[in-house]
């Protein structure tokens, strides 16, 4: 039940914070700062929420359901990419875990290349990619220019995930070192317990909890990619909605409806590993 | 701190191509008054005309040319020291600010830490890019239908400078708060206490020492951040300084010569034949935030490393020259009564 109302109350006070952080440019009259303005807007934007519109140049149009289409191919391909990348990094992690020091080091240098490199440069390389094969083989592996029958989502989440699982790979591999350390292994190993045993229920189950907390950081990162990504490739999502029509009203729903599947995924998440592991998440 | 910094490999090479990059930049300016070789037409060896702009790379050695003629190689050379020191700016602006604001978080309002981390909860969602692209434009944007820039370019650029700066203030304080107040709850702090540290001593001389290396990786990590938004923002067609558009059809031209103008102008190249306009530009950039992240792991690596200081060390080899002077006499004869 303190679970509940503390979630709860959290929920509220975030959709709140995304007014008030829509309305900033409200804030700002010209080069100056108004705060009469700013309470103005509030004010203005507060009322619209009921009946949500923007204009797209000549006509007003309401915003939902028109947002919706591009809301739910976002965060498809968002919540692709993340679990994708989770794949990816867990795959590594099993398939070096028995390689010899000198070759992880190797692998785990490449994985810092691939997480500091920015995003854009990734997702160019990848169009350039995709032209590349179509240009040899005829075959086009992703609809480049979008039209609304042919919606690409394999693709797009593999872009995504590349550099997330380069940092969670990198993340786990650290932490996967720390927890060899520890003094439960050694108990595990002398009760006989197989590695394969040891390396499933035991140190997975702890490494699930920073794994979690380091997720959020990942997801505010690839969001930022995702801007980027739906730009280059001129895909429908909400982040290229959002660009559009770039108002105070379109920002403060848009972060509202990108915020609660997030808000739900975590708050089951930190639920389930509360019964797994008996510690509290987040 | 600093003999460690120096044994590590990636900080150095980080570091000096940070370093020659921007001296060079600084030289060819200085040198040549910002002058853009400008090439429009190609003629093959018979003097027959082949190609006009953009030039590809093998045409317009090094990096080709832009649709205007202008060689990218000067372009970005030019671009490196304004964008560099922007970034640089932005970075100072938002570390000075959030570590105040995170000063007073940490040493007096920590125990609201549950509230201030609830509160910011939201910005966690938000893309940077899109809440600076939401205020800044309004100002940077001028179309040129409706008339010129409602205000001077330096105006806009400490505008942008600011408002970029601004955004990430929150989680910055909030960082270097928990920073602080994890510091506090060690035990060298309560032993400080015990013996009658107040406040401003605790920060100065017990905190602060603690946390100086932490800080310099931090600083580097948000150049890092600083130089994506503004080449996202540029992406995104708000260059800095200001955008002016012409049409439409809509035509975006950049009032500077920095990066995010640069790759910004030639993004929708990147799907015709004349992929160099965008790629060498975004290759660079690449190399750039390389170093930077270079430096970063190489700060972080010196961090872990043992700090072992230069006195102590001499101690311990008189030690040592001690014990191997016993050591060598142990077994000559005892003199006694000489």
């Amino acid at each position: 039940m303190v679970f509940a109302s503390k979630q709860g109350i959290k929920f509220v006070l975030t959709s709140l914070t995304f007014i008030l952080i829509g309305c900033l440019p409200g804030l700002f009259q010209g080069v100056h700062v108004d705060f009469m303005n700013y309470v103005n807007l509030l004010k203005h934007v507060s009322i619209q929420l009921v009946h949500p519109t923007y204009f797209d140049g000549e006509l007003t149009h309401p915003l939902f359901p028109n947002i919706l289409a591009p809301y739910f191919y976002s965060m498809k391909i968002l919540f692709g990419g993340l679990i994708l990348s989770l794949i990816w990094a867990f795959l590594g992690l099993f398939l070096t875990f028995f390689l010899p020091k000198k070759a992880k080091q190797v692998i785990h240098f490449i994985a810092f290349l691939g997480e500091s490199l920015p995003d854009i440069l990734v997702i160019s390389i990848f169009e350039i990619i995709v032209i590349w094969i179509y240009e040899r083989t005829g075959l086009l592996v992703m609809n480049l220019s979008q039209s609304m029958e042919d919606i690409p989502y394999i693709l797009p989440i593999l872009c995504l995930s590349f550099i997330p699982a380069c940092f969670f790979y990198r993340m786990m591999l650290v932490n996967l070192k720390e927890q060899l350390e520890m003094d439960y292994i050694e108990m595990a190993k002398s009760k006989g317990l197989r590695p394969s045993a040891i390396l499933s229920r035991h140190i997975l189950r702890n490494m699930a909890a920073p794994l979690l907390s380091y997720s959020r950081t990942i997801v505010w990162m690839m969001l930022s990619n995702l801007v980027i990504f739906e730009y280059i490739f001129s895909s429908a999502g909400i982040t290229r909605f959002m660009y559009t029509y770039h108002t105070s009203l379109v920002f403060t729903i848009g972060m509202f409806l990108i915020y609660v599947p997030f808000f739900i995924f975590y708050v089951v998440l930190s639920i389930v590993l509360k019964q797994i592991t008996g510690r509290e998440a987040l | 701190m600093i003999r460690n910094l120096l044994k590590q490999p990636l900080f150095i090479i980080g570091f000096l191509f940070i370093c020659v990059f921007f001296i060079s930049s600084l030289t060819y300016s200085f040198v040549t008054h910002d002058y853009v070789p400008k090439k429009m037409l190609f003629y093959n060896h018979q003097g027959k005309l082949i190609d006009s702009a953009p030039l590809s790379p093998s045409q317009a050695p090094p990096l080709g040319n832009d649709t205007r003629g202008y060689s990218i190689a000067a372009m970005i050379l030019i671009g490196a020291k304004t964008t560099i020191s922007i970034a640089v700016c932005i970075t100072v602006i938002r570390m000075l600010l959030g570590s105040v604001l995170g000063w007073l978080y940490g040493m007096y309002f920590y125990r609201f830490k549950r509230i201030v981390t609830g509160m910011l909860e939201g910005i966690h969602y938000m893309p940077m890019t899109l809440l600076a692209y939401l205020v800044l434009s309004s100002i940077l944007i001028a179309r040129k239908n409706y008339g010129n820039f409602q205000y001077s370019k330096v105006e806009r650029e400490w505008f942008e400078i600011f408002i970029l700066a601004l955004i990430a203030v929150p989680i910055i304080a909030t960082q270097i708060g928990d920073m602080i107040g994890e510091t506090r709850k060690s035990e060298f702090i309560n032993s400080s206490i015990v013996l009658g540290a107040g406040k401003w001593h605790l920060f100065w001389r017990d905190i602060l020492p603690h946390l100086t290396p932490r800080f310099i990786l931090f600083n580097v990590q948000q150049m890092i951040q600083v130089l994506v938004i503004l080449v996202h923002l540029g992406v995104l067609n708000l260059f800095f300084g200001g955008t002016m558009v012409l049409g439409p059809p809509y035509e975006y031209f950049s009032t500077s010569n920095e990066w995010s103008g640069l790759l910004g102008l030639n993004v929708n190249y990147l799907m015709t034949m004349d992929k160099w306009l965008f790629i060498y530009p975004v290759i660079v950039f690449s190399l750039t935030i390389l170093a930077f992240s270079f430096m970063s792991e190489g700060i972080k690596k010196a961090i872990e490393m043992p700090v072992v200081p230069r006195r102590k060390r001499k101690l311990n080899e008189e030690k040592e020259d001690i014990a191997e002077q016993i050591y060598a006499h142990s077994f000559e004869p005892l003199q006694l009564n000489k």
